[in-house]
């Protein structure tokens, strides 16, 4: 079954198109949405969490019509959202800020126990009687995410939670998005395309308020495919280009002299999107 | 794609008293926040710190009449606790855009208007927290030293019914506007607004439309007279928070019958409430204060203590055994040949305004006509504040005159200070009162002092608007001088020259070289 289905959704603000004529599906599994600062991302995060209405276009969300309140309100029940940069009560301890994240999603039966139980998958049990301000950047996200997981969601929008994430964080936030992923859907927007290629079973690419593809990650790959060369030098009119660690150049685009071809990852499909420009969509 | 049943525990619920039951959770929590929050604390112990040092600093001498005194605190509730509520309610609206979690809190289930039901409901337990505080206090009066009276529990309700209107508009001030800076603005608003208030409407009945209520009698009267519109005002009030309660609703997007009618019955308390508080006591209430003005003796009951008869209103007998006190101490320093068969004290009630206009002259006669007809001539007065200096000296003077003059003091017309006592009557009226005990010698202090400036000598009050006996200067340093040598001495002298001291012919040098203390500087030229 479909948990999402978007139908030409356009948006604007002022003269800025911020969404143009954006149709595509989610089903169970993790989606990475990524784009360039400025794509939409968070437009249509915003759009698909009945934050706001689109101008135009139809939406479906777990078979809601999120223009009607009822149909507002349906979704909101069964929807999970860490917002990109979400503020918290600093005051607040962990435990009481998801709890009170909890009352307001009108958990009434067995709240407390709920509270601990998404504290506890993920791993806050030992912090959740810290305030909020005495937390780390992480930490402070994964209360977030930990708020967005109330209720069992069936739906679970993830805004950039990555952001400001050091390494070891990042793997394990990763670890847990795969795991929020089994079973229900998960849309996850991201500017790591390594977070996409290790979680996410399907992909999109948002670009100017358009999407420039919808596919799976090898698919994304593949769009670089024959176009990734290493050599000694620097292609002049690479689209992107870099020394690697070994001295090579990994160059994307037309070939240097004496370059070999490499295999693309997602990092070189996603790149040779963007710098493609709005030409089309790519599947 | 996994669809969770709602009905599981933990999942949002879906039931119709869902949302109802998280608003009252989330009241739940809003209210332990604001009880917690430091703005509240602060308050409650400004206010209870406020009261305690009152009543050790000042009331401790004042006996307690708590139907004059459940109106006291409520100024202190409301702007204290109320002001509390102002800002910590409009605090808890403002909680998401202040913290920048509107991203998330705009897409949770509960909607805008439930979760400013929740904001209100969590006043509640505030209010109540406010009249625990002054139920304690009262509990605290009428425990304590004998209080008469008992307290109007509408008139207890206003100051938590004040913390409700100003929490109403706290929540209403933060669906209005975005800055945390216009509740405590409004609040100074407020204060400023009651400042300026008091002197200009002072006794008037505008001041009612305000929410601490009209200014209180001048002094305390018995409970079936005070005839404040306090029911009134307090449905005023409520109807007020309702609606402010309404209006804060309706911006947060409530809409339907339950608003409408809310709304409209808070319009009609106010309406009503407000209507009735301005109107002036029914003409019944009018009459019984003028009756009982001039005719106490028809509303009190007596009861006798040896030879003493004490006649009190019914709320305030229980001072009884304090003016039983008094007035043994100074019957039993004059020789028992001296002391009258019987005695009577009663209460007089001195009202601006009670007398039904007939002015202190008439009032006067008409109390010696009630006490004719009630067969105790002569009484000595005293009226309803007790417990202070001054009141005991009062009482002590009036039958210390008894018992030197045979005579009851009290002014006559065209008299400023009452009836004058000269020469050695003079000194034994003063000093006699000074063996009342040490409150009555501090209040012969203070009302020496309080006269020092005009003309010396002491006016002794019957009530605290007329005065019953003078002792001019030269009597008051002669019996202030025999006051300050050892008691045993000078109750020697007084018993054995008690006709001498008391003889009209005597003067204060005189007075002053029987009782062996330095005579004055000046004679009075007493008639």
């Amino acid at each position: 079954m479909t948990t999402l289905r978007a139908e030409g959704l356009s948006l604007r603000f002022g003269r800025t198109t911020a969404l143009e004529d954006v149709t595509f599906a989610l089903d169970d599994g993790v989606t990475g949405l990524l784009g360039p600062n400025g794509a939409g991302k968070t437009t249509l995060l915003r759009i698909m969490a009945t934050a706001i209405p689109p101008d135009s276009g139809h939406l479906r969300v777990l078979g809601a019509d999120p223009r009607g309140a009822a149909g507002r309100l349906a979704i909101r029940r069964r929807l999970g959202y860490l917002p990109q940069s979400p503020g918290f009560h600093q005051h607040f301890t962990a435990f009481e800020f998801v709890d009170y994240i909890a009352i307001l999603k009108e958990i009434v039966d067995g709240r407390h126990a709920e509270v601990r139980r998404v504290l506890h998958a993920v791993g806050l049990d030992d912090q959740r009687g810290k305030k909020i301000k005495a937390l780390s950047g992480g930490m402070r996200q994964r209360v977030g995410l930990a708020a967005a997981l109330l209720g069992d969601p069936a739906l679970v929008i993830l805004d950039e939670p990555t952001v400001g994430l050091d390494p070891e964080q990042r793997l394990r936030f990763r670890e847990l998005i795969a795991l929020i992923g089994e079973g229900r859907t998960v849309l996850l927007s991201t500017h790591q395309t390594e977070d996409v290629a290790s979680v996410c079973r399907h992909v999109i690419v948002l670009d100017q308020g358009r999407i420039r593809f919808e596919g799976d990650p090898v698919a994304l790959a593949g769009v670089a495919r024959g176009r990734v060369w290493t050599g000694p030098a620097r292609a002049d009119g690479a689209l992107a280009a870099w020394r690697t660690g070994n001295g090579d150049y990994h160059n994307i685009g037309d070939p240097p002299l004496g370059a070999r071809l490499a295999d693309p990852g997602i990092e070189d499909g996603y790149l040779m999107l963007i710098a493609a420009g709005p030409a089309g969509r790519a599947a | 794609m996994t669809a969770t049943p709602a009905e599981a525990p933990g999942t949002p619920a879906a039931g119709a008293a869902a949302p109802l039951r998280a608003v009252l959770a989330l009241a739940r929590a809003e209210t332990a926040r604001m009880l917690r929050h430091p703005v509240t604390a602060a308050a409650a112990l400004l206010l209870a710190g406020g009261w305690v040092s009152a009543w050790f600093v000042i009331g401790t001498t004042r006996y307690p009449v708590l139907q004059d005194l459940d109106g006291d605190g409520t100024t202190g509730v409301m702007v204290l606790l109320g002001g509390a509520a102002l800002i910590a309610g409009n605090l808890a609206v403002l909680r998401a855009r202040r913290d920048a979690t509107t991203g998330l809190s705009q897409v949770l289930v509960l909607p805008d208007h439930a979760r400013t039901l929740a904001h209100l409901l969590a006043l509640l337990p505030l209010a109540v927290a406010g009249g625990v505080l002054v139920l304690a206090r009262m509990a605290v009066l009428a425990l304590g030293a004998p209080a008469a009276g008992r307290p109007n529990p509408y008139e207890l309700a206003t100051g938590p019914a004040a913390v409700l209107l100003l929490g109403a508009l706290g929540v209403l001030l933060g669906r209005l506007g975005r800055s945390a800076v216009l509740a405590p603005l409004a609040l100074l608003v407020l204060l400023a607004g009651l400042v300026a208030l008091e002197p200009l409407a002072h006794g008037r009945p505008a001041l009612w439309l305000a929410p601490q209520g009209g200014s209180a009698l001048q002094m305390p009267a018995p409970v079936s007279l005070i005839a404040r519109p306090v029911a009134a005002h307090l449905g005023y009030l409520l109807g007020l928070a309702g609606l402010l309660a309404t209006a804060a609703m309706l911006r947060a997007g409530a809409r339907g019958a339950r608003v409408a009618v809310a709304g409209g019955v808070a319009l009609a308390c106010t309406m009503a409430g407000g209507t009735a508080q301005l109107s002036p006591p029914d003409r019944a209430v009018a009459l019984a204060r003028t009756s009982v003005t001039h005719h106490p003796s028809r509303y009190e009951t007596c009861r006798e203590l040896g030879h003493v008869t004490y006649c009190a209103f019914a709320d305030f007998s229980r001072w009884i055994p304090a003016w039983d006190t008094v007035v043994r101490a100074v019957v039993a320093q004059v020789p028992a040949t001296a002391r009258p068969a019987r005695l009577t004290v009663r209460q007089r009630l001195a009202i601006l305004g009670f007398d039904g206009g007939i002015g202190p002259a008439r009032l006067l006669a008409a109390w010696r006509a009630d006490d004719a007809a009630a067969g105790t001539p002569g009484a000595i007065g005293v009226d309803t504040q007790w417990g202070d200096g001054p009141a005991a000296a009062d009482l002590a003077a009036q039958v210390a005159y008894r018992l030197v003059t045979g005579r009851t003091g009290g002014a006559r017309a065209g008299e400023r200070d009452g009836v004058t006592a000269c020469g050695g009557a003079g000194v034994l009226v003063v000093w006699l009162a000074g063996q009342a005990g040490p409150l009555a010698r501090t209040g012969l202090r203070l009302l020496a002092e309080e006269a020092r400036d005009e003309r010396g000598g002491v006016s002794f009050h019957e009530t605290r608007l007329f005065p019953a006996v003078f002792v001019p200067a030269p009597e008051l340093a002669v019996a202030t001088e025999a006051l300050a040598r050892p008691d045993a001495g000078v109750a020697a002298r007084v018993q054995r020259s008690w006709a001498t001291l008391t003889a009209p012919g005597t003067n204060a040098a005189r007075a002053a070289e029987i009782l062996g203390v330095p005579a004055p500087a000046a004679s009075t030229a007493c008639r």
